[in-house]
């Protein structure tokens, strides 16, 4: 198993166990998901990248300290960790909702949503578009 | 489709009659006018151009490429109040619903009267909010709005509140459900589809990716501005501009943010001011499929004018957003994404923010804010309002966006909840008035037609001017006051 880096674990406690993914499918997703943080936290002003930055640091050594193995248990420490405090618990959502923004939004996810391929949604709306503008007088 | 924009790729000067900084609502009214009047005018934006054939295909994408810092801005204070703000050619209006709404008449009389703003009435203003609407072809969707709405239309005829329809700024609309992200089709009415795209056929120049960071002056006179611009591979350059005249058009925070940076200060970013609102994400006992269709298009006006309930944009990765407000009492929710619509209580905020410039890192403005008691008796009620609307539309399961809330399953549970809303996750897209206009310099910073006051050729042209919280959306009211200054700025120097 590789070696998560203290982000890729604190998203894989935050991404949620439905639906059903294979072993490859949640692999691309938590790495997908990874890079969208990476990305949000480069675009993130000084004031609340460092506080978030220091937390991140400090949940994963509390995970580590903790002895937590299985998810579940790596789930019950954070949820323990929530209730400590109004930092731990704002750094906690936010996390949880950029994990859970970008993990929705997955094209895998989408899939498993029976909802429409990003492309063709946009060129379905497109042609709907251009088709009706044509029949304006 | 925004074409013929450039972007600097080494250091560079450059001169023009005007400088607009920020392409939103105010920005890109002004270049369009000044343009077509045959003014040399180079108009400025932080962010990058994307055009509806470019648009992000998700709402986590667009969220990335089109929001300020990436959606994680917020101004600080007891209770946080998140923010958004847009980032790219078009600003705001790149990610807005497109909603637009005239303030209300008594509103925008009164302002005339408390800030001795000269020529300044409803009746005034109407031909300015004409053009708007004449511009953005603001209408109504014609075809089916769609379940969420529908909802909305049920509620209110069972409690007997009243239900406006919303205007918006479209032309064939046809429901993506992605305005958060700029419209993939077209369809919305942005500024950079309507008057950046025509104003560059005039002679407008456009430099996207560039940041102005300091305003350079001369006595009452300011000669120009330099800033950052990057290249595609995101390599900066230093850019000085110099000019004859410069409309500032950042938008309510980075405005007061350059000013203040710039050494300009009183009565600049003391008095920010928005439109606290909460959340409801709701469940039904039948599919919705908010997802799929566009965002309620209606508002209930029953509270006017200090609290507004409205229906917010829906994609599955807002969805999941709001889940992370409460993990606990809503994971359950997950498989259920489709019986799920998400609604708001909006208040007219009468708390007021500050905006400081932060040394060494000017791209980020420290922003606190303070809510009035009032506002927080507002949001309660506001809370309460929609949560008893939601439980008339059908609901059977209701989460408010406050931090350890369990959710309501009845209106009784409701009614015996005393809310606390300092717990509250406020959110806004309605930023505004931190440099207001008016004669009264103790209060404005700006005079009636937006010219800062002292100084000769410096003027404001966004939300910051708007002297308070109009309670509906400024978009509309942006523009206007920013075609009648402009108007007046033609007359004044032979337009």
């Amino acid at each position: 198993m590789p070696l998560l880096t203290p982000q890729a674990r604190l998203i894989k406690i935050f991404m949620p166990s439905w639906p059903e993914l294979s072993d490859d499918a949640y692999q691309k997703i938590l790495s997908d998901v990874a890079a969208f943080l990476k990305i949000e936290f480069t675009l993130t002003p000084w004031f609340i990248a460092l506080p978030m930055a220091l937390l991140q640091i400090l949940f994963s050594t509390v995970l580590t300290l903790s002895g937590a193995r299985s998810q579940a248990e790596q789930q019950r420490v954070i949820t323990h960790w929530e209730r400590c405090g109004v930092p731990f618990q704002a750094f906690i959502r936010l996390y949880r909702s950029l994990t859970l923004l970008a993990y929705m939004e997955h094209p895998l996810i989408r899939e498993k949503l029976d909802l429409p391929d990003y492309q063709a949604h946009q060129e379905n709306f497109r042609a709907k578009r251009h088709a009706l503008l044509n029949h304006m007088p | 489709m925004i074409t013929s924009h450039f972007c600097i790729t080494d250091n560079t000067a450059l001169s023009c009659d005007v400088l607009v900084i920020g392409s939103g609502a105010g920005g890109a009214v002004v270049a369009h006018e000044l343009a077509c009047a045959g003014k040399d005018v180079l108009l400025i934006e932080e962010g990058p151009a994307i055009g509806h054939d470019n648009a992000p295909l998700s709402a986590a994408e667009g969220v990335a490429r089109l929001w300020r810092n990436g959606g994680m801005t917020v101004a600080l204070g007891r209770t946080p109040v998140a923010y958004a703000e847009g980032r790219c050619v078009g600003g705001g209006t790149e990610i807005n619903s497109a909603i637009i709404q005239r303030a209300p008449d008594e509103l925008l009389d009164r302002w005339a009267h408390d800030y001795r703003i000269h020529a300044f009435s409803a009746a005034a203003l109407e031909p300015y909010y004409d053009k708007v609407y004449r511009t953005l072809s603001a209408s109504m969707v014609e075809d089916a709005f769609g379940p969420p709405s529908d909802l909305m239309r049920k509620a209110a005829d069972k409690k007997g509140w009243r239900l406006d329809t919303l205007e918006r700024a479209h032309i064939t609309c046809v429901g993506t459900n992605m305005c958060a992200s700029s419209c993939p089709t077209g369809g919305k009415q942005s500024v950079s589809q309507r008057l950046i795209r025509s104003a560059l056929a005039k002679g407008l120049r456009l430099i996207a990716q560039t940041r102005m960071h300091t305003l350079k002056r001369h006595g009452h006179v300011i000669i120009g501005a330099t800033g950052l611009a990057r290249d595609a591979r995101g390599r900066s350059h230093n850019i000085n501009i110099k000019c004859k005249t410069i409309f500032v058009a950042a938008g309510a925070i980075h405005t007061p943010a350059l000013l203040r940076a710039s050494g300009i200060t009183k009565t600049i970013g003391n008095s920010l001011r928005l439109h606290p609102t909460m959340k409801i994400l709701a469940r039904f006992p039948f599919d919705v499929n908010a997802q799929d269709h566009r965002l309620p298009l209606y508002a209930v006006t029953e509270f006017m004018p200090m609290i507004r309930l409205g229906g917010s944009i829906f994609t599955p990765g807002f969805f999941g957003m709001a889940l992370a407000e409460q993990w606990q009492a809503r994971e359950h929710l997950l498989p259920h994404m489709r019986q799920c619509g998400m609604y708001y209580a909006m208040v007219r905020g009468q708390g007021l923010g500050r905006i400081r410039p932060v040394l060494g890192n000017r791209a980020n403005p420290l922003v606190t804010y303070a809510l009035a008691d009032s506002d927080k008796n507002h949001l309660v009620q506001g809370l309460k309002h929609l949560a008893d609307f939601m439980f008339a539309a059908g609901a059977s399961e209701l989460y408010p966006s406050l931090a350890g809330h369990k959710g309501w399953r009845t209106p009784q549970d409701v009614v015996h909840d005393t809310l606390n809303i300092t717990q509250a996750n406020l959110m806004t897209v309605h930023l505004f008035s931190s440099c207001p206009m008016g004669e009264d310099k103790v209060r404005c910073a700006a005079d009636s037609y937006g010219r800062v006051h002292g100084l000769d050729n410096l003027y404001i042209a966004d939300a910051s001017l708007i002297p308070e919280a109009p309670g509906v959306n400024p978009q509309a009211t942006i523009m206007a006051l920013a075609y009648r200054n402009a108007e007046n700025w033609l007359t004044q120097h032979g337009g």
